[in-house]
C-alpha cells in the first residue's frame, strides 16, 4: 500500500461515507477502491466507518424493545379509530346542517348578506308594529258587546279576562276600554268606565285578585282610578290594598285612593297598610297619604290615626316613615300630648 | 448489463424466474391499482378504505417514531398526529408522487417537530428512558430475552454499547438524526430521503456526513 498525497484524501473522506452506505456510482466506487488500496489512512477510515455501521447494526433498535409484542401498534390503531369516529360525527352534522349556519353564507356573500339584512330590517320595521298594536275590531271571531249590562252573575263566577286595552283616540275624547273576556264564550267588552258592565268586571277583577294575573289587576286598578269617586270602586280598591299579594297592585290601588283620605274606609285602609304592609314602598305611600290628610285638615282629630302615627314614629323600621309619622304628629298640634 | 446476466440463467429456471419476476411485477401493478382505488375511496370519505391504507404503513411509521423518539408516549402522539393529518388532507393528494412518499413526508415532519420541541423545551419533556429502562417489563418477554443473552459479560457489553450509541445519537440534530435513521436503519436511498424531507440530495448527503462524523467521534472507543 503506497502513501499518496494527503490533499487527495480530503474529498475522499466524504466519499468513504457514501461508499460505506452504498450511495456511489460505479465509477466513483472504483475510484474510492483504487484510492483506498494506495492510502493506509483512508483504508483505516473506511474500516472504522464499516465497523461503526456493524456496531450500530448490532445494537438493538428502540422499536424492538419498546413494542416487542405489537401491543402499542394495536393501541394506536384503536385510538386513531376512536378519534376518527369523534371527528366524523360533527363532520356529518356540518354536511347536512352546515348550510343552516349563517356564517357559512355570510362570509361567502357579504354584499348579498348586507342586502338581505337591510330588507329584513325594513320588513320588520314595517310589519312588526302591526303585530304589537291591538286592532279595535273583533278578534278570533269573538262577539263584541258595547256597553250593555249583559253579564249575568253566573258569567261573573266563571269570568276570565285575557287582556285590557285602550282603543280609540284619547285627544279626540273617543278613547274606550276593551276587555277581552272569556266567560262561557269569548267576548270583547268595549266601553268607558261609565258603562256598568265594564266597571263591574274591573271591580270584580280587583276584588278577586287571586283569579287574575297581576298584569290584568294592575290594568284594572289603573282604569278604575278614574272612577275612585264611586263608593263601590273605592271599596274594591281598599280591598286590593289590604289583600292583593302583589305590592305593585297594592301601591297602585293606594295611589288611586288619593284625595279620598277623608273617607273612613280609605283612612282605615291607609292605617292598616301603614302598620301591616310588609312592603316599605306601600307603607311610604300610606304615610304620604296620611300626611296629606293632616296638612289638609289641621283640626283633624281622630285618636286612632294619632295613635298609629305615634306608634310608627317609634317602631317603623323605615327612617322616612318614622320621620313622616313624627312630622304628622307634630302638625296635629300641641294639643296632642306625647 | 442485462444481456450478461441473462447468459447466466439456466434454461428452464429462467422461465421460472421470469415467471416469478413477472408475477411480482404483476402483483406490484395490482397492488398499485388497488392502492389507487383505496385512495380514491378514502378521498370520498370511505373510512374502511382509509383504515386499510393506514394498516399498510402504520407499522413502519410507528417503528420510525419509536426509533427516533425513544418513548412510547411520543411515538403514540406522532402516530395519531400524522395519520389524522393524512386523513384530513387526503383529498389534496393528487397522485403526483407515491402515496408512501406523501405519507412519509407528513410523518417525518411530525417527527421533526417533536424532536425540535424536545430540544427547545427540554423542561416540558420527561427524561428519555435509558436502554435499561426500556427493557421489557413483561415476564415472558424478559425470560425470552434473558435466554437469548445468556452470557452475562456479553450482556453487559451489549448494554454498554447500547448506552454509548444512545448517547451518541443524542448529539445529532433532529434532521441529522432523521437522515441517519432513514439511511442506516431503513436503508432508503439519499434521493428518496431528500424527497421525503422536501430537500435536495446534496443537503441530505451533508447531513449524513455530519452525522457520521459526530457518531464516529462519540463511538471512538468502540471502533
Amino acid at each position: 500500500m503506497n502513501e499518496i498525497n494527503k490533499s487527495a484524501c480530503e474529498p475522499t473522506e466524504r466519499l468513504l461515507v457514501l461508499y460505506a452506505c452504498d450511495e456511489l456510482e460505479e465509477a466513483e466506487r472504483s475510484s474510492v477502491e483504487q484510492h483506498v488500496q494506495q492510502c493506509a489512512g483512508c483504508a483505516a477510515t473506511l474500516a472504522r466507518e464499516l465497523r461503526m455501521r456493524e456496531v450500530l447494526a448490532s445494537a438493538g433498535r428502540p422499536a424492538d424493545r419498546l413494542d416487542p409484542s405489537g401491543l402499542l401498534l394495536a393501541q394506536c390503531r384503536s385510538k386513531l379509530a376512536e378519534k376518527l369516529d369523534d371527528d366524523a360525527a360533527p363532520a356529518a352534522r356540518r354536511r347536512w346542517f352546515g348550510w343552516l349556519r349563517p356564517s357559512e353564507w355570510f362570509v361567502l356573500r357579504p354584499a348579498w348578506t348586507a342586502t338581505l339584512l337591510v330588507l329584513i330590517g325594513v320588513s320588520l320595521g314595517t310589519v312588526a308594529p302591526r303585530w304589537f298594536t291591538p286592532e279595535p275590531g273583533p278578534i278570533n271571531g269573538a262577539g263584541v258587546i258595547v256597553s250593555a249590562p249583559r253579564l249575568t252573575d253566573q258569567d261573573m263566577q266563571t269570568l276570565g279576562v285575557s287582556g285590557i286595552n285602550w282603543v280609540g283616540d284619547s285627544n279626540a275624547g273617543t278613547q274606550r276600554i276593551e276587555l277581552h273576556v272569556t266567560a262561557e264564550k269569548p267576548l270583547i267588552l268595549q266601553g268607558t268606565t261609565d258603562d256598568t258592565d265594564v266597571r263591574r268586571v274591573l271591580t270584580f277583577i280587583v276584588q278577586n285578585g287571586q283569579r287574575f294575573d297581576s298584569g290584568i289587576r294592575l290594568d284594572s286598578v289603573d282604569v278604575l282610578r278614574m272612577r275612585s269617586g264611586d263608593a263601590a270602586v273605592r271599596q274594591a280598591l281598599c280591598n286590593a290594598v289590604q289583600s292583593d299579594r302583589n305590592p305593585g297592585v297594592r301601591l297602585k290601588a293606594l295611589e288611586a285612593l288619593r284625595g279620598f283620605e277623608q273617607d273612613e274606609l280609605v283612612r282605615d285602609t291607609l292605617l292598616a297598610a301603614l302598620v301591616e304592609d310588609s312592603n316599605p314602598g306601600v307603607r311610604i305611600e300610606a304615610i304620604n297619604a296620611l300626611r296629606t290628610l293632616t296638612e289638609k285638615s289641621p283640626d283633624f282629630d281622630d285618636q286612632r290615626v294619632i295613635d298609629v302615627l305615634r306608634d310608627r314614629m317609634q317602631k317603623d323600621p323605615n327612617t322616612y316613615i318614622r320621620m313622616q309619622s313624627a312630622a304628622a304628629v307634630r302638625q296635629l298640634g300641641p294639643r296632642q300630648s306625647y | 448489463m442485462p444481456l450478461t446476466r441473462l447468459a447466466f440463467v439456466v434454461p428452464g429456471q429462467g422461465t421460472h424466474l421470469g415467471c416469478e419476476g413477472g408475477a411480482a411485477a404483476a402483483r406490484s401493478i395490482v397492488k398499485t391499482a388497488d392502492e389507487q382505488a383505496l385512495i380514491r375511496a378514502a378521498q370520498t370519505g370511505d373510512r374502511a378504505a382509509f383504515e386499510e391504507l393506514v394498516h399498510r404503513y402504520d407499522r413502519d411509521v410507528l417503528r420510525l417514531a419509536l426509533n427516533l423518539l425513544h418513548r412510547t408516549e411520543d411515538a403514540r402522539d406522532v402516530y395519531q398526529e400524522a395519520f389524522l393529518k393524512v386523513y384530513k388532507n387526503i383529498h389534496r393528494f393528487r397522485f403526483e408522487c407515491s402515496f408512501y412518499t406523501w405519507v412519509y413526508r407528513i410523518v417525518t415532519n411530525v417527527c421533526l417537530d417533536h424532536l425540535r420541541r424536545r430540544i427547545s423545551r427540554p423542561e416540558d419533556q420527561a427524561p428519555e428512558p435509558s436502554p435499561d429502562e426500556t427493557a421489557p417489563t413483561n415476564f415472558f418477554e424478559r425470560v425470552a430475552e434473558d435466554r437469548l443473552i445468556g452470557d452475562p459479560e456479553r450482556s453487559f457489553m451489549g448494554k454498554e454499547i447500547g448506552w454509548r450509541i444512545h448517547g451518541a445519537l443524542q448529539t445529532l440534530t433532529p434532521r441529522e438524526r432523521m437522515v441517519f435513521e432513514m439511511k442506516h436503519y431503513q436503508g432508503l436511498k439519499l434521493r428518496a430521503i431528500g424527497e421525503l424531507l422536501g430537500t435536495t440530495e446534496e443537503t441530505v448527503k451533508n447531513s449524513l456526513f455530519r452525522a457520521t462524523r459526530k457518531l464516529r467521534t462519540r463511538l471512538e472507543g468502540l471502533l
